[in-house]
């Protein structure tokens, strides 16, 4: 499925080489933050609360300072007292002191797993036998988990600093509900008193995982001049620098992170956790300290996407026109601040064209993990609610659901939720593919139904860094701050060699550290292969006009008698008419021409362009057990201009495979007592190959003009449709509605058979 | 606005709006830190401006011409 309006016909765009990083990654070699040892180095191990909620009365240390083999030991103390900042903080704004605070508790715990202190030891055994040396005094207080216990009257209030944003007139009394968003407008009552036909529904879900497979890691080298180094895996070790250099108060200058390959972050990975930590041991012994989160502290300490409950109400005309939309849901929050609401807000039903809309988002505050981004944070939760009730609605008027989506997709033009007009958006064009890819029309088996559900995500531009250099041999390198996580290793060197219309293999890309490129934003918001991409593009542009103004130089015409072409200069000039230079011979002789050839450039782009995706489930539902098998799965995207399609369907599969598995098996479960019961792969399940079904992933390519090469962010998109596409083709097989996620077997069962 | 109507300017807000003529992003972040103190310290980390439709990441542009400044709750993104 391709392009209605493809903007040209490109030499690397498009195509399919090999990841420079590939051979690496699959030979085992690529070296990983777990992986990473420095000379002389401590083996780090962190302390965590048994408590959802306690005041820290003491902390005593002695036993397991005195322990032989111990370093340093490391409580909340030992950081910085910080002033109140809030600052972007990867993909969202977070207080520093609270991220502080999550690092190492100060005075309180607020979840089970909270960091409590740490010590660094010659060998992790000596580690883990001095945590068990260290006291500590809590005085256990009354704990919450839910969203909606958390705002009863009475509830216990994790912090008497937070008062409800996003209420006039403030609040006079602390609260769990962190943050109030509401947009929307027109007469919502009175449109849906006078709809032919409405829907209304509760849904809710639990936080779940990323699901990245590497742990957090990291190992510190604070030296004894004030420098110091981190070695560790994120989606974004600047992001990584500047929160760590603002805990620890030291200028950003004076830390260089390098950065590792990455195991997967999907979100999760645009905070920090362990590196204040390290620093501060490194700093007390004098030496290079690891910390490595087990898969454990991984589940019990780093932030989940938000669980939520949402209420839905739908309206819509005889004819299918949509004319009311209220939506209200809670968010999960978990100890800190998550800012996941606006983004939920802005995400639910800004596909459709409704005159009549509210749509407000609480986040809440309560005792679990601080909830962090995971792919198209705040959108995949309440579009299960909306897309859902979209069905419901379909099956009251009698329309096909995927009609009844075409009916009141948004176009170009159309208002967003918060007011904007939608840029070149190719919703409508998904619909269209969805209705003419043979998966909408094919059979059905027994027990079998089919679903659909569409959604979109925001995407991002944003600050990007990128170094173009030309060696000797005229071979290029791009360097570049953005972690690669899902192949922008590969898009850059494409992009690159596009510019410069020389072979992919002439291009090598590679991820700078700190100290060695400017600065760059995370990779997330769907961001780097448009924004990095941008200014790859860009420093790529300047390296071309170098070349041809050194080969004239050269040849002592006018720097208007060179042209490039097809990666050479090309003289136009009097006798050296038709002469020609290569890249190569120019770089060759850059020394004495001018110096190397370089192009800087720092952007911070803008003009990016949502992305839209359908998707198409089919599902078998066992009346006797309850098991929904995915039977088969189409997953229809505009995805701008696919540079390296290979990676775009690789997104697209996977994150459909995520919202899968959050549709129908994953779920943080507590015990009364407020500790998490599920913290492992073993009994936290998300899908597997076998699990699954080959997910056709359809690129359709409606190009964003404000990109080169047209390119719209993908990454996110794939999640936010499948938890109703699943939940709709549910109840197509076996007519039951299932409103609570994850649709496990025994709630489908239960549905099933009422009676019991 | 929201949520920074409620949680800054209700006073200031006229259905949604307020009239103001700055020069470009930063002058408009110091006048409604002017109306409200304390906006300004949340700008950068937390707020998008979308220039007669149309998001901005240059506060520096020149306004002179615009029509519309609507301000947005910060999304990023996983």
């Amino acid at each position: 499925m391709n392009a209605p309006e493809q903007m040209k016909q490109f030499r690397h765009v498009g195509t399919r080489p090999v990841r420079p990083d590939g051979v690496d990654k699959v030979t085992g070699r690529a070296l990983y933050s777990p992986d990473f040892k420095a000379p002389g180095m401590l083996w780090g191990a962190i302390l965590r609360s048994p408590h959802p909620h306690a005041r820290i009365i003491a902390i005593d240390t002695r036993q397991a300072e005195a322990l032989a083999g111990v370093k340093a030991v490391a409580t909340g103390r030992d950081l910085p007292t910080l002033e109140s900042l809030v600052m972007h903080v990867g993909e969202g704004a977070s207080d520093i002191v609270d991220v502080s605070h999550n690092c190492l508790a100060l005075d309180k715990v607020l979840y089970e797993g909270h960091a409590v202190a740490a010590v660094a030891a010659t060998s992790p055994e000596i580690a883990r036998e001095a945590l068990a040396l260290i006291e500590v005094e809590y005085e256990e207080l009354p704990f919450v988990l839910g969203v909606e216990e958390a705002l009863a009257e009475g509830a216990p209030i994790l912090h008497d600093n937070v008062f409800t944003k996003g209420v006039d007139p403030k609040p006079d009394k602390p609260s769990n509900a962190a943050m109030r968003v509401e947009m929307g407008g027109g007469d919502v009552e009175g449109a849906l008193a006078s709809a032919a036909a409405t829907v209304t529904g509760r849904y809710s879900l639990e936080p779940v995982h990323q699901g990245y497979i590497e742990p957090h890691a990291c190992v510190a080298s604070w030296n004894g001049d004030g420098q110091a180094q981190i070695w560790t895996s994120s989606q974004g070790h600047f992001s990584v620098r500047a929160l760590t250099a603002s805990v620890l108060a030291m200028p950003q200058a004076d830390i260089r992170v390098t950065p590792l390959e990455i195991g997967g972050g999907f979100g999760g990975k645009t905070t920090i956790y362990l590196e204040p930590v390290a620093m501060v041991l490194s700093k007390k012994s004098g030496r290079p300290v690891r910390l490595a989160m087990t898969r454990e502290e991984v589940f019990r300490a780093t932030g989940p996407a938000p669980g939520a409950v949402i209420d839905v109400r739908l309206g819509a005309a005889a004819d299918g026109t949509l004319v009311a939309a209220d939506v209200e849901f809670l968010y999960h929050s978990g100890a800190y601040t998550a800012n996941d609401a606006g983004a939920g807000v802005s995400s639910a039903i800004g596909h459709y064209r409704i005159a009549n809309t509210r749509v407000v988002g609480v986040e809440v505050l309560c005792n679990r993990p601080a909830a962090k981004a995971y792919r198209a944070p705040g959108a995949p939760q309440v579009n299960f609610a909306v897309e859902s009730a979209m069905d419901e609605l379909a099956g009251k008027l009698g329309i096909d659901p995927l009609e009844l989506r075409l009916k009141n997709a948004v176009v170009e033009g159309d208002p967003q939720t918060t007011g904007l007009p939608w840029g070149r958006i190719g919703y409508v064009e998904c619909l269209e593919a969805a209705k003419a890819h043979p998966h909408w029309s094919a059979p059905l088996g027994p027990n079998q139904g089919r679903g659909i559900a569409g959604g979109y995500w925001g995407n991002y531009g944003g600050p990007s860094t990128v170094n173009v250099s030309v060696a000797e041999d005229g071979t290029v390198t791009v360097a570049t701050g953005s972690p690669d996580i899902g192949g922008s290793r590969a898009s850059m060197a494409i992009m690159a060699a596009e510019v410069l219309d020389i072979p992919y293999e002439r291009v090598r890309a590679v991820v700078a550290d700190t100290a060695s490129i400017g600065v760059s934003m995370v990779t997330g918001g769907s961001r780097t292969t448009f924004a990095t991409g941008m200014a790859t593009v860009q420093a790529a542009e300047e390296v071309k006009r170098i070349l041809c103004e050194r080969a004239a130089r050269i040849w002592g015409v006018a720097a208007d008698q060179v042209e490039w072409r097809s990666g050479e200069v090309t003289c136009l000039d009097g006798e050296k008419q038709g002469q020609v230079m290569s890249a190569a011979a120019i770089a060759g002789r850059s020394f004495h021409s001018g110096g190397p050839i370089a192009a800087v450039a720092a952007l911070s782009a803008k003009g990016w362009l949502p992305g839209f995706g359908v998707h198409i489930c089919d599902t078998e539902v066992d009346p006797e057990t309850g098991h929904v098998k995915i039977v088969r799965y189409t997953a229809i995207q505009d995805v701008g201009i696919a540079i390296h399609p290979d990676y775009v369907e690789g997104q697209i599969q996977g994150g459909a495979a995520q919202g899968i598995g959050w549709a129908l098996n994953e779920a943080y479960i507590y015990s009364k007592d407020g500790k998490l019961d599920n913290a492992g792969f073993l009994d936290y399940r998300m899908p597997v190959a076998s699990d699954l079904p080959m997910i056709e992933a359809v690129l359709v390519e409606v190009p964003n003009p404000s990109h080169p090469y047209g390119v719209k962010g993908v990454g996110e998109v794939p999640i936010v449709p499948p938890l109703a596409a699943v939940a709709n083709a549910i109840h197509a097989a076996a007519g039951v509605r299932l409103r609570d996620l994850p649709m496990a077997p025994d709630r489908v069962y239960a549905a099933l058979h009422p009676e019991g | 606005m929201p949520p920074f109507d409620k949680e800054f300017f209700g006073e200031f807000v006229k259905e949604g709006r307020l009239d103001l003529a700055p020069h470009n992003l930063f002058d408009l972040v110091d006048r409604l830190d002017g109306l409200a103190p304390g906006f300004a310290d949340i700008a950068q980390p937390r707020v998008h401006f979308a220039v007669d439709g149309v998001l901005e990441t240059d506060w520096s542009r020149d306004l002179e011409t615009a029509k519309e400044v609507i301000v947005l709750p910060r999304v990023g993104g996983g």
